[in-house]
């Protein structure tokens, strides 16, 4: 018998990379939900089933394996992460459903933008796990787009605040969506941190 | 000089059954409150007190204990994460009272239930904690109640804002809507916290 160290270790970045695309593909749809105005929610959430699969099954690997090609912590840290941004992803979709959202904010489409584009790069991070090549970029490019996100929500909330003719529920509605929309952001970057750390400590 | 090196690794395992414990009466209390619309804000604080005393307990003995039966790192996430339950637990209650609840609606009882349930199933799975191998099936029961319970909350928020269009009570409401929610995600936090000791000491 054959002792199949290797193929075990190409799983983990398989599954890495099939959970990185989950991620793109959520966001992108998001994105254009935002942008369309047309939610698509339902797709949302075939999509974080999905994500939720992949991240169970790459708890069972670390579970089955003895030699992990990154340290079990962080290739946990990283499932958990990537997996939180789909499910926030769905939140955000959810709640524009449930609070009956008619119109898309034009900061809300902005931020939807900045989503998507988060998504393709932490694809790409994650693409790069085995041998880190120009990662850097990618996760500076993370950063920068969570600031231009805040920077959006920022002037948003100012907004809203400050023009009278809306209701109090359209307030506590909008508030809540910037919030999520953030935090779907702020998600993206602490994967990208987790990242991060995983490139120093194999460097 | 006989070495007993193992009743300190023991004592963890004890203040971690008891905090279990203390979880699952404050979710228990939460529940019936919520049931009975009465708030037992008082008893609350006290669970989460006695709580704070049981994680400070952890934090100490980490800190005087060369071997520790788990990583340390791994012992202080359990901890604080089973606190953070009941803080978010006490918290509710508290704002039941704060916000002058009248009536606690349907959803809100419900949810109540579902977080009792929670705080059994993690209470079992941590008197389990030592040997590691009993803990899937809390796992998973939690997971599914947090499932239901993020659908049961999101409807409800849908619904409080087709509903309702005074401002306080849809601020209050969904706050409140928010800390159950909150509570529930901790517990889910707990038992993903759990897993990842498991996975590391099989």
């Amino acid at each position: 018998m054959k002792l199949s160290l290797v193929p075990r270790e190409r799983r983990f970045y398989e599954l890495f990379m099939r959970q990185g695309a989950l991620v793109s593909e959520t966001l992108t749809e998001l994105g254009e939900a935002l942008a369309e105005g047309r939610n698509r929610h339902a797709r949302l959430r075939e999509l974080e089933h999905e994500c939720d699969d992949v991240t169970h099954e790459i708890y069972n690997l670390t579970n089955r394996t003895f030699t992990t090609p990154i340290e079990q912590d962080d290739i946990l840290l990283l499932a958990h992460g990537l997996d939180q941004v789909v499910d926030l992803a769905e939140e955000t979709s959810d709640k524009i459903d449930l609070y009956k959202i008619e119109a898309i904010t034009d900061s809300a489409k902005q931020f939807g933008k900045c989503l998507a584009q988060a998504g393709l790069e932490l694809a790409k991070a994650v693409d790069k796990l085995e041998d880190f090549k120009g990662i850097d970029g990618v996760l500076q490019e993370i950063h920068r787009l969570e600031n231009e996100g805040d920077a959006i929500t920022r002037a948003a909330l100012q907004r809203l605040f400050e023009t009278n003719h809306k209701t109090p529920a359209d307030v506590i509605k909008w508030k809540d969506l910037y919030a999520l929309l953030e935090s779907t952001l702020d998600e993206c970057e602490s994967v990208a941190e987790i990242i991060e750390t995983i490139a120093i400590k194999s460097a | 000089m006989k070495l007993i090196p193992l009743p300190r690794g023991h004592r963890f395992f004890d203040l971690f059954r008891k905090q279990g414990s203390l979880v699952s009466e404050t979710l228990t209390e939460l529940s019936k409150s919520l049931l009975e619309g009465r708030s037992r804000h008082a008893r609350l604080r006290d669970l989460e007190h006695e709580c704070d005393e049981a994680t400070h307990q952890i934090h100490n003995l980490v800190n005087s204990t060369f071997i520790t039966p788990l990583d340390q790192e791994d012992i202080l996430l359990l901890a604080s994460s089973l606190d953070d339950i009941v803080d978010l637990a006490e918290e509710t209650g508290d704002k039941i009272d704060l916000y002058r609840i009248q009536a606690i609606t349907d959803p809100a009882k419900q949810m109540g239930e579902f977080l009792a349930k929670a705080g059994v199933e993690i209470a079992a799975a941590l008197d389990q904690l030592e040997g590691f191998a009993q803990l899937k099936p809390h796992r998973l029961e939690i997971h599914r109640l947090e499932n239901e319970g993020d659908r049961l909350t999101r409807t409800a928020i849908g619904e409080l804002f087709s509903t309702v269009s005074d401002a306080s009570e849809l601020v209050k409401w969904k706050d409140i809507y928010d800390l159950l929610e909150a509570t529930m995600d901790a517990c889910e936090h707990a038992a993903n916290v759990m897993e990842t000791i498991a996975i590391k000491n099989a």
